[in-house]
């Protein structure tokens, strides 16, 4: 009698293990397809939408100014013209629209700041690390405006534009010229 | 020129202060890896350089960075090989279900959600020379990412690793972490592949060389095993030529065109899984990677790491963002999905906390990110932040949700058809009895 009731009981259990592994596979499927399936279906529609996005000119990199031309010029620029010529290299870390500008002399960073990219139009600004100390006027800090328009494609990158001395109204503008020599930005390596 | 004085003075200090950091993190109940890369941040621009910008230059000259960089990278290779000896692909199958849905939840959730974010992202933080596919990517490799040595430690401090949340989390980032570091790799093809030879033929000779692993160099490496258990020790001769086999896969995806970390990872994973031999592996080559090289890496990343960009209303929210989609898509989709499969809501919301730690793998990724350029120095330095703060919360959480009772109380649950069937057929053997 207890040995039939508990063969009963055991297929009972059998039933019951069979049902609840059948539901539980099932359970598994669709929760596979809702947690896992539907988003990687969302990820490539999110992927295309991404396409038609644009981010703004890459200008990153180091960038050769062409200060020979006008050496004499930027000599007029007060206070701040004395890092401009010669062999001096503008590097730019870009984020986005946000550009951290660099004057360097060699290893040596002559003038730090800091711009923004809209479509091709750079403006930014930048401050002297020293000043020469005879020269009074420099006391009171004062800043390179850089405003410039980038051409060419990719790595081949050119930027025109001028450089001006900020609250002098007596300076005139130099313009200037610099080339892209490399895209990656002399402060990461 | 290679300066020694200069980089034996670097090499010093980072040790000390790595230490000291590490050492303070501990008494605060954290991971002494979540002090290490504090301490690597502190040594970089953010602070130091911030702070006393002379002595930062006198410290770490631009041109001295080159030779810590390579000590550093050196370092990670063993790491990454490390890493891949520690995933034990058993360890999932064993766990079924669970841990098939969990895993890959705790995957899809954090990547669909960094690749919407992206779409926000991108057009502010990156420029024209990345692809919008390569950033996306690159962003929900990043933040699916789990810190699986960081993870197993934790686990293993807290005496966890036995139980039922810890081995599901352990199994769960393994599989996150080869997921994570599969999609890396095709990102790396991707932005390479238009400087060098096309998609196709570099991830052709990675699914070969992938293959030659799994089937003809993982047979040979049991020869290592075998070894350790005829003799309890591994000779200097086979630790050798174990090295030796980590740099040549290293070298062979560098090769490929891809990295030479995943060659280290993969010879890592092809490695024998017993436990024993595991366990000597790890000792033998943690010593040194662990205390001398790794904190290098933390330097050079903290080096690289500048907070000061990270300026302006739109740049935090956009960090916050970032640290919100990360949370939210790795912890709650690992809770939901675990939470799904039966497991009980504080377990759930436990291995939820354990999956969002990111680390140092989170620093691994990131550098690999930086150096193929598909994000920004502002970008790296918010992304760090964020395996930052990840990391920080993962103990404070688990504490909270899934304090040791709770895990201590692991059972299997009603809610578990498996476990009824097996609480019933122990009722009806009782009964029999």
């Amino acid at each position: 009698m207890l040995s039939a009731q508990v063969s009963d009981l055991r297929k009972q259990n059998e039933i019951y293990k069979t049902k609840s592994m059948y539901r539980k596979n099932l359970k598994f499927v669709m929760a596979y397809l809702i947690l896992v399936g539907v988003p990687i279906v969302g990820l490539a529609a999110i992927l295309r939408a991404g396409r038609t996005l644009a981010a703004p000119v890459s200008v990153a990199g180091v960038w050769k100014v062409d200060g020979h031309a006008n050496a004499a010029a930027f000599d007029t620029l007060p206070c701040v013209g004395r890092f401009l010529p010669g062999s001096t290299s503008l590097s730019i870390m870009q984020s986005g629209r946000n550009l951290t500008l660099s004057f360097n002399d060699g290893s040596k960073v002559t003038a730090f700041g800091s711009g923004l990219i809209d479509r091709r139009a750079i403006k930014g600004s930048l401050a002297a690390n020293q000043y020469p100390e005879h020269e009074i006027a420099c006391r009171s800090e004062r800043r390179v405006m850089l405003s410039a328009i980038v051409d060419g494609e990719s790595l081949h990158r050119s930027m025109s534009g001028t450089m001006a001395v900020d609250g002098c109204s007596s300076c005139l503008p130099v313009e200037f010229r610099a080339v892209r020599t490399s895209s990656v930005s002399q402060e990461l390596r | 020129m290679l300066d020694l004085f200069t980089l034996v003075m670097q090499i010093a200090l980072i040790l000390a202060v790595c230490r000291v950091v590490g050492a303070l993190f501990q008494k605060i109940h954290q991971p002494k890896v979540v002090g290490e890369m504090f301490a690597g941040i502190m040594l970089g621009p953010s602070l130091l350089g911030w702070i006393a910008p002379q002595a930062s230059v006198y410290l770490f000259p631009p041109s001295s960075l080159v030779f810590l960089d390579v000590l550093s990278q050196v370092g990670i290779i063993v790491f990454m090989f490390l890493v891949g000896l520690g995933i034990n692909s058993k360890e999932l199958k064993e766990q079924g279900h669970a841990a098939v849905l969990t895993s890959h939840v705790s995957i899809t959730a954090p990547f669909v959600l960094a690749v919407l974010l992206s779409l926000y992202l991108y057009p502010r933080l990156s420029d024209d020379s990345v692809a919008f596919t390569s950033f996306a990517l690159f962003m929900g490799a990043a933040m699916s990412i789990t810190a699986f040595p960081v993870l197993a430690r934790i686990l293993a401090e807290r005496n966890m690793l036995d139980s039922r949340l810890g081995t599901l989390a352990v199994a769960c980032a393994a599989v996150d972490d080869v997921t994570g570091w599969c999609i890396l790799a095709y990102i790396v093809v991707l932005t390479r592949a238009a400087h060098t030879a096309s998609v196709t033929v570099t991830l052709g000779g990675l699914a070969a060389f992938a293959l030659i692993m799994t089937y003809g160099v993982r047979y040979l490496l049991r020869g290592f095993e075998k070894s350790y258990r005829n003799r309890g020790t591994i000779s200097e001769d086979l630790m050798a030529l174990m090295l030796l086999l980590v740099l040549t896969s290293a070298l062979c995806t560098q090769l490929l065109g891809v990295h030479l970390l995943f060659g280290a990872f993969l010879m890592g994973a092809m490695m024998p899984k017993e436990r024993h031999f595991v366990r000597y592996l790890q000792d033998r080559f943690e010593t040194i990677t662990v205390t001398l090289l790794l904190p290098l890496f933390f330097a050079t990343t903290g080096l690289r790491t500048n907070i000061g960009l990270v300026k302006g209303r739109e740049m935090w929210v956009c960090c916050g963002l970032i640290i919100v989609v990360a949370t939210v898509g790795k912890l709650g989709g690992s809770t939901l999905a675990s939470w799904f499969t039966g497991m009980p809501l504080r377990e759930a919301a436990g291995l939820g906390a354990l999956m969002n730690a990111r680390g140092l793998m989170e620093l691994v990724i990131l550098s690999i990110g930086l150096d193929i350029k598909v994000i920004s120095p502002t970008l790296f330095s918010m992304m760090v932040l964020m395996a930052l703060v990840t990391t920080v919360m993962t103990i404070p959480l688990l504490e909270m949700v899934c304090p040791e009772p709770v895990i201590r109380g692991t059972m299997p649950t009603i809610s578990d058809p498996d476990s009824k069937a097996r609480l019933g057929e122990k009722a009806i053997d009782g009964a029999a009895a």
